[in-house]
């Protein structure tokens, strides 16, 4: 590994490269930031330009701008509610709240570090078992990307809070709105009442935008006081505590690495990636943690989880691209082409065929990480200014970027309208207490869903599949507890079921690992049980013993 | 031995524009605009996508004076960007790139016009389908696997997208053989399809130059039949369709069209800016390097083309009873 590095260093370590690369990620810094804009339009843009670079400097050059542009979302996202990309919309749910509370100075430390450590953690596992780990990606068939989706679906109930009821109303809205457009089989047009305009569908962005932005913005200027208000308050200057941001995200290393491998574990499996990430890893985050009621008003570990797992997504999309030569985003899809434009193709054996590429684009990885944070601490000394900005002034802005962003993306001016709709429609939801993130959820998840369902019983119509495939089996496993657990939350210690809710967990779920080929697994799947079992005894021996309510 | 010889060709090709450069009254065209839009109806990253980004650098560097921009359009399985060029003005400054699927649309009624809703400008470029499978199936030629579709028909699992210029290859093949598949729908794209192969949810599906240069040599997929006239220098292993007796050639061609209506003058204009890269071996090596051979046909052989295609998938499309012949 090492002789492989030191062959691709001084290919890449060059001051033309590092320029370009430091100009890449500024570039993505910015397109992240600005709301609507989104980094598949920064690669799209950035792609011609590197056709007449070599290989390794054009790689390294686009690399950058995604590193960048993954970081450049977590500061309007925090600072203003709305996300740049859509890999950081959980950052929003957090990050927001705590600096409109007077601390947008933390929140944005934390979103950096967090950027940071995701993708440096993911740099390091790129580098040490990257074709290990695309072969589980390879794994997934169509009968376990439906388990999978399933599975993200139900973090609807935990996110919905006490709103269980209208989270699963606005859940099921998002699968309807999914489904108007064209069929995704046969791009037949499917509830569109004979409208042209509406057979081309609502895409995703423009939802997510209209109701996070849009939506948001409506409200921020409902009365005339609010909308002469600045953005931040009464906060005059803004300080960025670096260390002791850095060391709160530390103090936090369990979460760090929990949603970096949730990140790269995302990363890895062709066509899900950092959308899906961030807010799996958020929900991980707040079914775990001690201080489960500061969620949503500005809970640190809500920021570390999406920022450090869409990071870590990145990394292994790189993976699955470079190994299997299968783009997990739009992202590796362009560098795909650009790849293929220099007559260099991903293969299983492309690392040991190609290890200069392979080793430029690791370390390539890896430096830009680096360049993201040295110069977020310049460019999050701008972006703070925007919070003296009052707020009718703010919103006019963000909404014209949001559409320009919208349509650039697909040309489509249908796309314009969407987001108007959608604004509308989520400023509604947001004063009659509908929690708007499931919908955005379904909307995603549910043309993913459609495809995946379809491929299945084209093959046939044998139901079964899903409980004799090991991962699809593990992930329903993990739905079904997924439902339950906020039950379990409210009577822990009161109930004499929740007592077995951790050992039932860890027994059952082993059954489907153990199923797994290769050798690791199966040990792993034999050591949950016995874990499980041991925790189950020591329960039964303990036997019930109320809690006193505190 | 190809590339010498595409050399050759482009070499001859370029003395014969020169002497043709004279006589065209191609720079006289004023267009409205200093940069025209080309409208690619699918996504960025992806095959026509990235042909038609090297032409666009290429012409950037070239002396024409109207430069060309690369616009994305994706939806509706290719409809959405054209319709979007169907309905542009007429004035050459909005081209539209596309291949077979212009027909298929039609066919699919996705669209209400069909190639001839455009005028042809020129063909460019031809990238012939592989018949490929994944490592997992248990024959390993051509022979074989038309044994197995003969004993299971319509039980092979084959990745295509549904109604689209990847279904038509089967389709086609079918026909020519007397053999019938199961389809699994892989909507967008060959990846998801080259995915598919490998991890064993479909047996048979088209892969491309890329896939089959590399993951077979791993024994991940594998790759029976080429179907273009000759063998690939890329793939020399691979056998043709004709050389195995199946007289079929199928291949994604993709060629430059403009709105209905654009003067004549204006699409001698463009065929011949396009005309230009073509002749280039940079260029042409670049393209061939991704499995695509760079071949130009002029506004009315290209239309002539158009014409033979067509009638070529409707008559598949009517014998399948597929789309609007339902």
């Amino acid at each position: 590994m090492f002789e492989n590095i030191a062959l691709a260093a001084p290919e890449l370590f060059t001051i033309n490269t590092m320029m370009l690369m430091m100009a890449g990620t500024f570039a993505g810094l910015l397109a992240g930031a600005i709301p609507g804009f989104t980094i598949a339009m920064a690669v799209v843009l950035v792609l011609p330009f590197t056709f007449t670079m070599s290989p390794v400097q054009g790689l390294a050059t686009m690399i950058a701008v995604y590193v960048g542009g993954l970081s450049g979302g977590l500061m309007s996202g925090i600072l203003t509610g709305i996300p740049g990309t859509p890999s950081s919309v959980a950052t929003t749910f957090d990050g927001y709240p705590l600096a409109r509370s007077g601390k947008p100075g933390l929140a944005l430390g934390i979103g950096v570090w967090s950027s940071f450590f995701g993708g440096v953690f993911a740099a390091i596992v790129l580098m040490l078992v990257a074709p290990q780990l695309a072969l589980i990606g390879l794994e997934f068939q169509p009968v376990d990307y439906f388990a999978l989706i399933i599975f993200a679906l139900t973090v609807t109930a935990s996110l919905s809070g006490d709103q269980m009821v209208k989270g699963l109303m606005s859940g099921l809205l998002g699968l309807l709105v999914a489904t108007i457009g064209s069929d995704v089989v046969f791009g037949q047009p499917r509830f569109t009442f004979g409208s042209d305009n509406i057979e081309q569908g609502f895409s995703f962005l423009p939802v997510l935008v209209g109701i996070f932005a849009f939506g948001r913005l409506l409200g921020d200027v409902k009365s005339k006081e609010k909308a002469h208000q600045p953005l931040g308050g009464d906060t005059h200057v803004v300080h960025i505590d670096y260390i002791g941001s850095a060391k709160e995200v530390l103090r936090r290393w369990g979460n760090v690495l929990r949603s970096s491998t949730i990140g790269v574990f995302v990363g890895v499996l062709p066509a899900a990636g950092s959308t899906i990430s961030n807010i799996l890893a958020y929900d991980q985050a707040k079914k775990t943690s001690k201080e489960r009621d500061q969620f949503g008003k500005g809970a640190i570990d809500g920021i570390i989880a999406p920022e450090t797992a869409n990071n870590a997504t990145a990394g292994g999309a790189l993976i699955v691209m470079m190994a299997l030569g299968l783009p997990g985003d739009i992202m590796t899809a362009i560098m795909l082409g650009a790849l293929l434009i220099h007559d260099v193709i991903p293969s299983p054996s492309f690392i040991t065929d190609e290890p200069k590429i392979a080793y430029s684009i690791f370390l390539a990885f890896f430096v830009a990480n680096f360049m993201m944070l040295a110069l977020q601490s310049v460019t999050l000394r701008g972006f703070v200014l925007i919070t003296r900005v009052k707020l009718y002034m703010l919103t006019a802005v963000i909404l014209f970027y949001c559409a320009l962003g919208m349509f650039a993306l697909n040309n489509v001016s249908w796309d314009m309208w969407t987001l108007f709709f959608f604004g509308i429609l989520g400023f509604f939801m947001r004063a009659l207490g509908f929690p708007i993130v499931p919908l955005v959820l379904g909307v995603v998840l549910g043309k993913i869903a459609e495809a995946r369902l379809s491929q299945v019983f084209a093959r046939s119509d044998d139901i079964t599949v899903f409980l004799s495939r090991p991962w699809s089996l593990f992930f329903l496993i993990l739905a079904c507890f997924s439902l339950v657990f906020p039950l379990y939350q409210k009577q822990v210690g009161k109930a004499a079921w929740t007592r077995f809710y951790p050992p039932v967990l860890l027994v059952v779920m082993a059954y489907p690992v153990f199923l797994m080929p290769g050798t690791i697994r199966p040990v792993v799947a034999v050591l949950m049980a016995l874990a499980g079992l041991v925790l189950a005894g020591i329960q039964i021996k303990r036997g019930h013993v109320p809690q006193q309510p505190e | 031995m190809k590339l010498t010889r595409s050399y050759l060709s482009a070499t001859v090709a370029a003395l014969a524009a020169s002497f043709a450069l004279s006589t065209t009254p191609a720079q006289a065209v004023e267009l409205p605009c200093t940069t025209a839009k080309l409208i690619v109806p699918w996504g960025p990253g992806g095959g026509t996508a990235v042909i038609f980004g090297i032409f666009e650098q290429a012409i950037a560097a070239s002396d024409a004076p109207t430069k060309i921009k690369v616009v994305t359009i994706p939806g509706q399985g290719g409809g959405a960007g054209a319709k979007e060029a169907y309905a542009a003005k007429p004035d050459g400054c909005t081209l539209f790139a596309i291949h077979q699927h212009l027909v298929v649309n039609y066919i699919n009624g996705v669209t209400d016009f069909s190639w001839d809703g455009f005028e042809p400008v020129a063909m460019v470029t031809d990238t012939p389908e592989i018949l490929g499978a994944g490592g997992h199936v248990e024959y390993n030629d051509l022979e074989g696997m038309i044994a197995a579709a003969k004993a299971n028909p319509g039980g092979i699992p084959t990745g295509v997208s549904m109604g689209a210029t990847s279904h038509f290859l089967w389709i086609m093949f079918g026909a020519k053989t007397g053999t019938d598949f199961a389809y699994v729908p892989f909507q967008g794209g060959t990846a998801g399809r080259i995915t598919g192969l490998l991890n064993g949810s479909i047996d048979l599906g088209g892969i491309n130059m890329a896939a089959a240069r590399t993951q077979r040599g791993d024994g991940a997929l594998k790759a029976f039949a080429i179907a273009a006239d000759e063998r690939s220098s890329l793939i020399p292993d691979v056998p043709t369709l004709k050389e195995m007796g199946i007289d079929m050639t199928y291949s994604l061609t993709r060629g430059i069209m403009l709105p209905k209506g654009t003067p004549q003058d204006i699409v001698d204009y463009w065929a011949g800016v396009f005309k230009g890269p073509t002749e280039d071996a940079e260029f042409v090596a670049q393209q061939a390097a991704k499995g695509t051979a760079v071949v130009y046909l002029a506004p009315e052989e290209y239309a002539a083309w158009w014409k033979d295609t067509e009638v070529e998938f409707l008559d598949a499309a009517k014998e399948l009873k597929v789309g609007r012949f339902q």
